[in-house]
């Protein structure tokens, strides 16, 4: 199975710094509940123009991706983003503009902003990214099949490096599924395996198959189902963390989450250690990533 | 008939492009000079559409280069249009 | 690849599709499924809803209509390919793309009063997954795919590397949209919208018209479907994506994106440009695209002869999501039957066009040995696909 290295991380979470903090309130077991609005602090050189009439969540996602971005050649770098929100608020104003304007009147700059793809876009735009530009949506597997399919993009030679990131902002539109509604986004810039430091692999997609759970120090799991996440929690000989519980619903971009806590854990201690990031939906469709430091 | 004055359309143009008012004078071109997009112009032709409540043709709309053109095609269709 | 599954403007089916393609037969026309009336344009790509009334009579409800489309298309497909819906001896996964997804819920439930629908479909783009997987047996990855309207191609690409690697025997890759009113409304305020009928490189196009339906491939390993003796329909012989990084609305002038995944495609396959029978354009119709698409592809496919081109939304509409999942399966029937779909709106070709072979309205037979479909749209995102004969290599 194909390797893909973490080269850098950049994130935009509701009471979360850095990766330290991050992996610090993971162990204190005391991770604040996001749901706070969050502050997307645009790096500088993305520039300030178009920024203003730019959705929320395209603002934050931009943000997380152009910190972890390490540069370098652009001819092959490629971008994979998981997302459920992007554009919901966005489609339904269409809607009731549509109707209550009437014909011709819905503001055309927000079309573009009302389908799932438009952060990823912005991201391949803003930061020059001429490689495969990925955005995948549905459940919580989602953020971690972005990563799967950037591992798959680098192994196959698709792309020399990938930003695989997800993100989620609030909407009035989104279901309430009994989780404080989070927003934030966080990315992950994955380069080839022969780049040290921490690597992920891909350990299963598809029906859960508990074997793949073995041999970790922890597991971190994305799943809307509490009732998954406790029967994990009370079977596994290992710590258990909830992403939705610990830091709120993100949607699609749970999973993405999920790896990023993971992570975080990973960079914790100095000796070698594998975390396990899950995402299990209530279907029963889950995806394993291995994240493992040498 | 709504009036609405010059400085009024800049202010919504220049929202719109995200440029500054006084960048938007009646002979900068919309594409070269403000460096605008064809949403954002089709957006600038919604919302004068929505606040005037009047009705741009394809072609008008297609043809409008810079926002003495815009001042034109609307004083065209009897808006009196103030400075 | 074994199996071909459609849901389209023509009806249920492949064979409505193919012979509605062949036939000459332009689909797009008034839209009756939401209220236009006040709408300067009216028309579009709209499945007829006897279509869908027999789709309900065959697959449980769904709020959603993407949901019934895709699982209706799927089903057609693994019927094709021999492969049991519920019996599940191999490992099979699922590849989807839309752009819109579950979306459309909303254009019913807003309106001058209350919601209109009881549920929130619209939010959970997962949903647009539930009838499949109710119909099917699903033991491997479910992946859902939104990069934009290069979508069903990114599912194909995703398919067949996993197919490719081992990690699924079977991939069922599909795109599919449902009419969005959103959309609808979104073209008219762009002023982007043909008014009569979508006429792709031609000097006179207007514009596009949205459409809807899905798309879908069974894909596997040639020696399994020839194990169960199921002859392959066609072969994936290269995928490649990119993206312009651009502009959002607009695809880049020079078209770098469309030229680097053609390039790849090539490459990949160790083919040269002459060996291209059919380009399957992307085509929308639009004065922004059609013109930049022709010149990028004169350029990429430069060979002895002009690449042989043509599109087949002045027939369908653009499907969105579901369109290169569409233009997929067009591309596998005239693989089989040695039949290039013309140009069938095409009243007099822009010169602009002219490095191109537009086909002619009525089509061509000839021998297609190979044929390349791409795909692309808002955000920059392009995703090509090279497919070959069943018995190719």
């Amino acid at each position: 199975m194909a390797r893909a290295a973490v080269a850098q991380v950049g994130l935009r979470l509701s009471g979360v710094g850095g990766t330290d903090e991050l992996a610090g309130w993971l162990v204190a077991r005391e991770a604040p509940v996001g749901g706070d609005l969050v502050d997307p602090r645009m790096p500088e050189r993305i520039g300030t123009r178009g920024l203003r009439n730019m959705a929320h969540e395209s603002r934050l996602a931009l943000a997380a991706a152009a910190d972890a971005d390490p540069g370098g050649p652009r001819d092959a770098a490629a971008g994979a983003w998981a997302r459920s929100t992007a554009g919901l608020t966005e489609y339904a104003t269409i809607c009731t503009a549509a109707v209550t304007l009437g014909p011709g009147l819905a503001g055309p700059a927000l079309g573009p902003a009302s389908a799932f793809n438009i952060p990823a876009a912005m991201i391949s735009i803003r930061l020059g990214l001429v490689g495969p530009n990925l955005t995948l949506t549905g459940g919580a597997t989602a953020g971690l099949s972005a990563i799967a399919e950037a591992i798959r993009l680098i192994a196959t030679g698709d792309a020399t490096g990938v930003l695989a990131g997800g993100s989620a902002a609030a909407s009035p539109w989104r279901a309430p599924n009994g989780f404080i509604a989070a927003e934030g986004a966080a990315c992950l810039a994955l380069a080839p395996a022969n780049h040290a430091g921490i690597h992920l692999r891909t350990r299963h997609r598809g029906a859960l198959d508990e074997a793949a759970l073995g041999a970790t120090a922890g597991l971190v799991v994305a799943t809307p189902d509490t009732g998954i996440a406790e029967a994990l929690a009370k079977r596994l000989p290992y710590p258990v963390w909830h992403v939705e519980r610990t830091l709120g619903d993100f949607g699609a971009a749970g999973g993405l989450i999920a790896a990023v806590c993971a992570v975080a854990l990973c960079g914790e201690t100095t000796r070698p250690v594998t975390i396990l990031a899950l995402a299990i939906e209530p279907r029963g469709n889950a995806v394993v990533l291995e994240v493992s430091s040498s | 008939m709504p009036n609405v004055s010059a400085a009024r359309l800049r202010d919504l143009a220049a929202e719109v492009f995200e440029v500054r008012p006084e960048e938007v004078t009646e002979g900068a071109s919309f594409y070269e000079d403000l460096g605008v997009d064809s949403l954002q112009k089709v957006e600038l032709v919604v919302r004068i559409e929505r606040q005037l409540g009047v009705k741009l043709t394809d072609e008008e709309a297609a043809g409008l280069r810079d926002i003495g053109d815009t001042l034109a095609v609307l004083r065209g269709k009897g808006l009196y249009i103030g400075p | 690849m074994s199996g071909v599954g459609a849901v389209s403007v023509a009806g249920l089916g492949v064979t409505a599709l193919w012979d509605a393609i062949v036939g000459g037969r332009v689909l797009t026309g008034p839209v009756t499924r939401f209220d236009v009336s006040g709408y300067p344009t009216q028309q579009a790509g709209e499945i007829p809803a006897q279509t869908v009334a027999a789709l309900d009579a065959a697959l449980p409800h769904h709020e959603s209509l993407v949901a019934r489309y895709l699982s209706a298309a799927a089903l057609e497909a693994l019927g094709q390919a021999g492969i049991a819906p519920r019996a599940r001896r191999e490992k099979l996964g699922v590849f989807v793309g839309t752009v819109m997804g579950t979306r459309p819920v909303l254009d019913r439930a807003i309106g001058p009063g209350r919601l209109g629908v009881s549920d929130r479909t619209w939010a959970d783009p997962d949903e647009l997954l539930a009838t499949l997987c109710q119909m099917v047996a699903v033991n491997g990855p479910v992946v859902l795919f939104a990069p934009g309207c290069s979508a069903g191609n990114a599912a194909i690409a995703a398919g067949s590397a996993a197919v490719a690697s081992g990690e699924v025997d079977v991939a069922i890759c599909g795109g599919v949209d449902e009419l969005s009113l959103e959309v609808f409304a979104f073209f008219t305020a762009m002023r982007a919208l043909a008014p009569d009928t979508i006429r792709p490189f031609d000097a006179g196009r207007r514009g596009t018209m949205p459409g809807e339906g899905a798309g879908v491939l069974v894909l596997e390993r040639p020696e399994r479907a020839l194990a169960r003796g199921v002859d392959p329909l066609a072969r994936v012989l290269a995928t490649a994506s990119a993206a312009d990084a651009y502009s959002v609305t607009q695809p880049h002038p020079d078209g770098s994106g469309l030229i680097a995944t053609i390039h790849t495609c090539l490459t990949r396959a160790g083919r040269g440009a002459d060996d291209v029978d059919w380009v399957c354009a992307h085509g929308t119709g639009t004065p922004a695209n059609d013109g930049v698409e022709a010149r990028a592809v004169a350029k990429a496919l430069a060979g002895k002869r002009r690449p042989v081109l043509s599109s087949v939304k002045g027939q369908l509409g653009h499907a969105e999501g579901g369109a290169a999942a569409l233009e997929a399966v067009v591309a596998v029937k005239a693989l089989e039957e040695n039949r290039i779909p013309g140009n069938v709106t095409l009243l007099e070709p822009d010169p602009d066009c002219a490095g191109v072979d537009l086909v002619p309205p009525g089509g061509r037979r000839t021998t297609v040995d190979v044929v390349l479909s791409q795909a692309y749209g808002f955000g920059g995102g392009v995703s090509t696909v090279l497919l070959g004969k069943g018995d190719d290599g």
